[in-house]
Parts: C-alpha cells; structure tokens; sequence
C-alpha cells in the first residue's frame, strides 16, 4: 500500500514537472514571438531580385516556420509549368509572403525567382513597342505543390 | 482474457482514414484547375516574322476602345469569350490575350485584366488570366509606350473552359464591382474582377511610394498578339466575341454606358484581323492571315 501510495506521488510529481516544464517553455516561446515584433523580423531575401524591387511591386518575404510537404525542386517543376518558356530557376526560398495586390496575406508559400531577366513579353499597354520583364516569381503552395499565381515586372 | 479485438477502433480508424483520403482527394480535384488545351487556334504555324509592317516583335490589337470628352471613367466590363488561340512554341515569353482596360492618356497608364495564352516550360500552350497595371510611368503620351519601369502584372489559374463566356471587369475609384458603393466615399483604388469574383486586392494607386497618381479616361476592349508570328484570338468560323461591353462614366451620377454609338473606336489592322460590330455591345474580332486560318 506504502509502495502504490509512492509511486503515485512519484508520478504525480513527474506530471507536475513535465507541465511545469511546457508551461515554462510556453511562457518562453510566447515572450519571444511577443519580443519579435513584425517590424523588427528579419526579411526572407532573394539573391536574384532585390527586397527593394519586391517591395516596389508590394511583395515582402519573411522568415516562416512551416515545414513543406513539396520539395523545392517539385515547387520549381510547378514554376516552370506555369511561367513562359524558356525560363529557369534561377532560386527557390520558403517564405510568408504578403501580397495584397496579389490577394496573398501572410500565407507560407514556395517564392520560385524564374528567368533569365527580359525573356518573358509583358501586357504593355495597347503599344505596339514591346516590354520586358525584369524579374518573375511564382507562388507554389508548401503543403500541395499547387500553383497560386505568379507575378512579374518590368522594373 | 484479452477481451474481444477493438474493432469498433479499427473501424473508426479506417473510416477516418477513408474519410481523410476522400477529403484530401477532394481538395486536390477543388485545387486543381485545367489547363484549358489549344483547339480553338488556327492550324498551321502562324505568320512569317518580318511580314508584317512592324518589327516581327511589336503587338498587334484588335478592339474597340471608347470614351467620354475626358471625363473620369469609373469601370468597363466585357463578357469575353475563351478561346485559345494559336502561339508558337518557339517563340519563348510570347503570349496572345483578349483583355478590359481602363487607360489614362496622359501620362500613359493603365490597368487592365482579361485572358491570357502562352507556351510554358514544358511547351505546352497554357492559358490564364491575368491583372496587369502601371505602378509609376515617366512618359507623357501612350503610343508607343516605351517606359520599361513600373509595370506589375499577375497570372492567375484559370478554370474557365474553352467556349464559355466569362465577365472581366476592371474599375476605378468608388466605383466597385457594380458601382453601387456610396459615391461620398472616394476609394482611390482599381480593382479587378472574372465572374464578380475579385482577382486579387485593391490596387491602390495613392500607396505606391513615389506618390503616383492616375484617373482613366479611356476604356478599351481587345485582343493582343505581343508578336506578328502569333494568332489573333478567334477564326473566321469561330470568332471571338466581346459581349456585353459596357463601361462607367459621369461620376456618382453616372451609368454604365454601351461601348457604342458616339463613344467608341473600332481599332485593327483590317489587311491582317477581322472586326464586326454586332451591335453596341456587342463585337468580334478574329485572325485572317495566321496560316490555317479561314477569313
């Protein structure tokens, strides 16, 4: 009886423990999210474009804690598939992007840089003279690989 | 002693794995969207490059445009026909689209959204829709427009099939999707729209950083080819059609009007595009000289 009433102290006191444990790294988890203000967050950059151009056409990248369901190179396959021929890859990061022109907020997505810079024609206005892009990237979904949508510009 | 097998468990759990698996399998089909395939295109390989009056990589356009002595327009709208046009494969970054377009003459800018096919990276012929807009411009006049900064332009899937008629519409300011907004309120904002649906969000002209600023006085309606070698949408026994167009002037006490009688301006090269006006609203265009192409 002594024994079963110890060891259920014993594993009382280990519950006790492992909540207080995860409570604590709770608490700490929360104080960093809290400490690390939107503003304060370090941008996801691109090699291939600057966070000036993106941010031109209301594109900015930020760090994400999601893990994908889709390789890189599955992502960049989408890309290509749905931009025009004769792109590459010119990179592929894991950001949350926001894009309110595009209608993307705060949403985890495969940002898939494909080129070469002013390969692709762009709508140019009913002039005749035609326009180039400068840089185009395609938003693949992380979890299923599926194309959202893609953006480019000529500056 | 063991007790009977936790069927009800395993039953449980492979009903809610069924259920996962149809759900997923569900979301796949509702995610996936098909590339409308190229039928509706002339046969052949298009035009010769160089035949035409212009360098073989110039656009070319089909349409009607119109206006109001200047006045401010609030939006157009089309019910435009898709159809898949002809573009080669070897012509990389080339496209063919029909599209609505709201236009300030000067300084040149715009905004625009409609349909759009090109070859992918697999050398497949792909359609989409697209928005595109002028986030700055350093050029007074339109024609030719030559300022290489400034222009965004997002691709979006489509799940249109070829054949269907779908609404495009592009508005301005605090006309929205049917103009019925409270006009006290000033949106300075253009937005886009297939079926009703918004693509995207608000483009907002006041936010972009160097403090741009545009108000269309142009509605146009058309197709495009960004190079002679590529079909005009439509063919002489199945032509595409532009219905239902409509564009907004008069402010708050304005009303959609008809892209015809004294506003419009039928607009193609008629040695090489077709051009009939059904009515006010309604007008097709098509390719007569894409090889395989019937006039």
């Amino acid at each position: 009886m002594r024994t079963w009433a110890l060891c259920t102290i014993v594993a009382l006191l280990l519950c006790f423990l492992s909540a207080g444990v995860a409570v604590g790294l709770g608490v700490a988890q929360a104080s960093q999210t809290a400490g690390s203000s939107p503003g304060a967050a370090p941008e996801t950059t691109l090699a291939s474009i600057s966070g000036e151009e993106l941010e031109r056409a209301g594109i900015i990248l930020s760090p994400t804690s999601v893990k994908a369901s889709v390789s890189s190179g599955s992502a960049g396959q989408t890309a290509l598939d749905n931009t025009p021929r004769g792109s590459t890859v010119r990179e592929t990061v894991l950001a949350q992007v926001t894009f309110g022109q595009g209608g993307i907020n705060n949403r985890a997505m495969w940002v898939v840089s494909v080129g070469p810079p002013y390969s692709i024609h762009m709508e140019n206005g009913d002039s005749p003279v035609p326009l180039f892009a400068k840089w185009d990237v395609a938003f693949v979904d992380p979890s299923t690989g599926s194309f959202v949508e893609s953006a480019l510009s000529s500056s | 002693m063991l007790g009977p097998k936790p069927r009800p468990l395993v039953r449980i759990s492979r009903w809610t794995l069924r259920l996962t698996l149809t759900a997923a399998m569900g979301s796949a089909m509702a995610l996936y969207v098909p590339i409308a395939v190229h039928a509706g295109g002339c046969t052949g390989s298009g035009r010769t490059p160089g035949s035409g009056p212009k360098p073989s990589n110039f656009s070319y356009f089909d349409g009607v445009d119109a206006q109001d002595n200047g006045s401010e327009l609030g939006g157009v709208y089309s019910d435009i026909k898709d159809y898949s046009p002809y573009v080669n494969t070897g012509d990389a970054g080339a496209y063919s689209s029909q599209w609505v377009m709201l236009k300030q003459q000067a300084p040149c800018q715009w905004a625009q959204a409609g349909y759009k096919q090109f070859i992918n990276g697999s050398a497949q012929s792909t359609r989409r829709s697209f928005v595109s807009y002028t986030a700055s411009s350093n050029q007074t006049g339109c024609s030719p427009y030559t300022d290489q900064s400034g222009i965004v332009e997002i691709d979006y899937t489509l799940g249109d099939t070829e054949g269907s008629y779908h609404y495009f519409t592009v508005t301005y300011g605090s006309c929205t999707y049917d103009c019925t907004v409270a006009w006290g309120v000033y949106l300075n904002a253009f937005r886009f729209y297939h079926d009703g649906a918004q693509l995207g969000g608000d483009y907002n002209v006041n936010n972009v950083a160097d403090g741009n600023w545009f108000v269309p006085d142009l509605a146009e309606i058309k197709a495009e080819i960004s190079k002679f070698k590529e079909q005009m949408a439509g063919n002489g026994t199945d032509k595409e059609d532009f219905s239902s167009n409509h564009f907004w002037s008069g402010g708050s006490s304005g009303s959609w009007k008809t892209m015809g009688g004294d506003y419009w301006n039928p607009s193609y090269q008629s040695q090489y595009f077709g051009n009939t006006v059904n009515s006010d609203t309604d007008v097709q265009v098509w390719d007569k000289t894409a090889t395989g192409c019937t006039s």
